[in-house]
């Protein structure tokens, strides 16, 4: 019982402190929340979820008699597929677009010259459709560079078409006349599929399949793994915190008078371990609930979930004790706690183990710390796994935690011998 | 002179203070080259990671133009997936974030496409993303380019067949095989071509900002705003320990000594700025000193809004635990939403304008219009003026918070 009564009181001294509560709990649904808002929610196709890119056209293209394939592309720009994602305008010379673009009031401009049409329609000659794009943006050139590549591809296949067909026949000595090859591409023509549309028009090549977020557990994953991230430096800060407590009461002498109770000093070092624990297991909870209801989240099967709050535990309280026994007053454990604790998270991927494309030298370099191991864990559980797959990660975790609480009880005892 | 003096005692406290050597400069240089490093979002040379499993063929002709198309696009990096559970590895890997999409090509597909029948590709992807968005249109654009070289091919051996029967089927697919090799070889002598170009540095082709061009002076946004938090702990200090009081009593104004503790600031964010600045554009490459007056004009006024948040947070804290708790708040909302963390072109339209309400967003404009888009002085006059004025407003606020009780 004097277990529970010691960590009763350090549970209750840490929950009246704004900053722990800011730190564990604010921060990490509230940064959660700003990332939700940014990218619109993981799956959500309600709406645009990327800002539409101001499009400036200049247009030079002359035709060949009635045909300008200028029309085409401007047609392909302004279709119901691009609307969400690009506004067209038309500006009057190619300086005044460029400038535009360098002022930011437009992401790119599409310069179409002179002879487009004759180099698409009339074979030996060659234009060039130039994109002058803001090169802070991402989205919007793609698109257009998609969209400008899809409409001059369709223009460009009757010209490809008979090329190949006339050479190749004229290799098995069946040379074709100027009348014959008109014929052919008037045929062809008439054959040639639906032209492509924008960049949300559908090519009956192709079927786009949603790899998430089609109701499946998996739900809301690249977002899921950045609240995880959160969650566990809320929860690693929490537990360090907690164990703070031992600084803070070595400095107010109150730990002193603690010692000079019969209660074995490994009761009250437990104490700390077990409210630092119930702040984890608080701390985890909450923001799981929050995030599930308010954001859909689906943060795994219970058995992983319970065995990672496990892992996490012994991991964060670990590290608390270790760093702890590191520092001799609550200045310096500051530094440890803000600097170390931040610096050991970035480097253990709880800000970017998330990402796609990262190298592995830097995931392998993520397992060198606690969470680390704990990120992992948890995007396994998001992606659907179990108890089962988990299993290997909390044990690691666990492992981690016991050597580094080992290490920190160790420290204490010679430090309060 | 008063005012020297009460900047020169601050300064003195932070050089003395080995936190602030670890808030101001090793902090912002591990986040700024770590998050480099990690994050690239369309820049530079890393493409853009798309799974591939082949239930076809993998010899069959028309399978391989779509690879080598695939593997000549420009933006993408083909990662084939092998197995018999290629397709549910591929989800998994996409769904978990590891691939940007993923292809998988049905068996049949290459017989298919040149019977002019259609038999789709599955394209996996997370299409509200923003990787996925550009794996999806760098698929569909190959997709097209496919189809063309598809029915050129169709085109040639229908029109063969008018003439002259083929002996037999594997004649009809060799003959095949060289009208999809020549087609291929002919799109890359296309009779349109398409050249992109961007407002960046001479000579380059236009991308989205290298993962240093957007972590350098993204960390030193952030951290002009959290770095204050050395020089804001020593006004609380003076505050809350009588020292403030104490110093008023000598013959020196009010106005003095706030302003030596908000030169003292500025200096320090200054020389933090100065040092990031260096740091970015030796060791990581990036742009800063191509136009330097411009770099400078945007660092003095995020220096005066730094300073001037350092004084406000000095004034309404009561403890360090307070400067802390209210700067790191203050770091993440304004890190978060004004594009120090990522793109704000990424976003949802009314994040980006929301995010352009704060001085974070246009400090970054500011800065990225000199490293990214190559502009100079009169591309920052804007950004640094908002900057400034923020800045003036929070020192208007400061000033109001610290006046005689």
């Amino acid at each position: 019982m004097k277990l529970v009564h010691l960590a009763l009181k350090d549970l209750m001294r840490s929950l009246r402190s704004a900053f722990l509560i800011v730190m564990v709990l604010v921060v990490p649904l509230g940064l959660g929340g700003l990332m939700y808002l940014a990218f619109g929610g993981a799956g959500s196709s309600d709406g645009p979820r990327v800002a539409s890119t101001r499009v400036l056209v200049v247009d030079r293209d002359e035709g060949v008699g009635a045909f300008r394939a200028a029309d085409v592309l401007l047609d392909a720009l302004r279709s119901e597929d691009t609307r969400d994602l690009v506004t067209v305008g038309m500006a009057d010379d190619e300086d005044a677009a460029r400038a535009a673009v360098d002022r930011q009031e437009a992401g790119v401009a599409v310069l179409i010259p002179a002879d487009l049409t004759s180099a698409l329609v009339e074979r030996g000659s060659s234009a060039t459709v130039t994109l002058y794009s803001d090169p802070t943006l991402t989205v919007g050139p793609e698109v257009v560079r998609a969209v400008v590549s899809e409409v001059v591809d369709a223009l460009a296949a009757s010209d490809l078409a008979l090329r190949v067909t006339a050479e190749q026949l004229a290799d098995r000595g069946l040379a074709m006349g100027p009348g014959e090859l008109q014929e052919l591409g008037a045929r062809f023509w008439e054959a040639k599929r639906a032209v492509p549309g924008g960049p949300r028009g559908g090519h009956p090549l192709l079927r786009v399949v949603g790899a998430s977020n089609e109701g499946d557990s998996t739900g809301g994953m690249e977002f899921g793994g950045v609240l995880a991230g959160l969650m566990i430096f809320g929860a690693f800060f929490g537990a360090v915190y907690s164990v703070e407590s031992i600084i803070r009461e070595d400095e107010e002498g109150t730990l002193a008078r603690l010692f000079a109770t019969p209660t074995p000093r490994g009761m009250i070092l437990g104490s700390k371990f077990l409210s630092a624990g119930v702040v984890v297991v608080g701390q985890t909870s909450l923001v799981m609930a929050i995030t599930a209801l308010a954001l859909g989240i689906e943060w795994g099967r219970p058995g992983a979930v319970a065995l990672l709050v496990v892992g996490m535990i012994a991991s964060a309280t670990g590290m608390g004790v270790f760093l702890m026994s590191l520092v001799r007053t609550t200045r310096q454990s500051g530094v440890v706690v803000g600097a170390g604790l931040t610096v050991s998270s970035m480097l253990g991927g709880l800000f970017s183990a998330a990402a796609p494309g990262i190298p592995e030298a830097v995931e392998a370099m993520y397992l060198v710390f606690p969470q680390g191991w704990a990120m992992r864990g948890w995007l396994l559980a998001q992606a659907g796994g179990g108890a089962g797959d988990v299993w290997p990660t909390v044990l690691a975790m666990v492992a981690y935690g016991g050597v580094l609480f080992a290490i920190g009880t160790l420290r204490f005892r010679r430090r309060f011998a | 002179m008063r005012i020297w003096h009460v900047a020169a005692k601050d300064l003195l406290q932070v050089l003395r203070d080995r936190m602030s050597a670890l808030f101001l400069v090793a902090m912002p240089i591990a986040f700024t080259f770590f998050i480099g490093i990690v994050f690239d979002f369309g820049g530079g040379e890393e493409a853009i990671p798309l799974g591939l499993a082949m239930e076809d063929d993998p010899a069959h002709p028309a399978t391989g133009v779509l690879v080598e198309l695939l593997r000549r696009s420009g933006s993408l990096r083909v990662v084939p997936v092998e197995g018999d559970g290629a397709r549910a590895a591929l989800e998994g890997r996409v769904g978990s974030g590891a691939l940007a999409g993923g292809v998988v090509v049905p068996a049949g597909f290459g017989e298919a496409l040149l019977a002019g029948e259609e038999l789709p590709l599955d394209l996996l992807v997370d299409a509200g993303s923003a990787p996925g968005e550009a794996a999806e249109s760098a698929v569909r654009a190959t997709v097209a380019r496919l189809a063309t070289i598809a029915e050129a091919a169709r085109l040639s051996v229908s029109t063969y067949e008018e003439r002259a029967a083929f002996p037999d089927a594997a004649a009809r697919r060799e003959y095949a095989a060289e009208a999809l090799e020549r087609a291929l070889a002919a799109s890359e002598e296309p009779a349109v071509r398409i050249r992109s170009e961007g407002s960046g540095p001479a000579g380059e082709e236009a991308g989205a900002p290298s993962g240093f061009e957007q972590s350098s002076p993204g960390i030193l946004v952030q951290f002009v705003v959290f770095g204050v938090i050395t020089t804001a702990t020593l006004l609380v200090v003076e505050r809350t320990s009588g020292t403030l009081r104490r110093t008023l009593a000598a013959p020196i104004r009010r106005a003095e000594v706030i302003a030596g503790h908000l030169v003292a600031m500025f200096i320090v964010v200054a020389a933090q700025q100065a040092i990031l600045v260096l740091f970015g554009q030796f060791a990581l490459g990036v742009s800063y000193l191509s136009a330097p007056l411009a770099v400078v004009l945007m660092a003095a006024a995020l220096g005066l809004f730094g300073a001037s948040f350092g004084l406000f947070l000095g004034a309404v804290s009561r403890s360090e635990d307070q400067v802390v708790m209210y700067s790191l708040i203050a770091m993440f909302l304004l890190s978060g939403l004004g594009g120090a963390w990522f793109p704000l072109d990424v976003t949802g339209p009314t994040f980006s304008r929301v995010g352009h309400l704060l001085p974070t967003a246009w400090a970054m404009d500011g800065f990225q219009n000199v490293i990214v888009r190559g502009l100079g002085l009169s591309s920052v006059l804007l950004p640094a003026a908002i900057v400034a004025a923020w800045g003036a407003a929070t020192f208007g606020l400061a000033v109001w918070r610290l006046r005689p009780q």
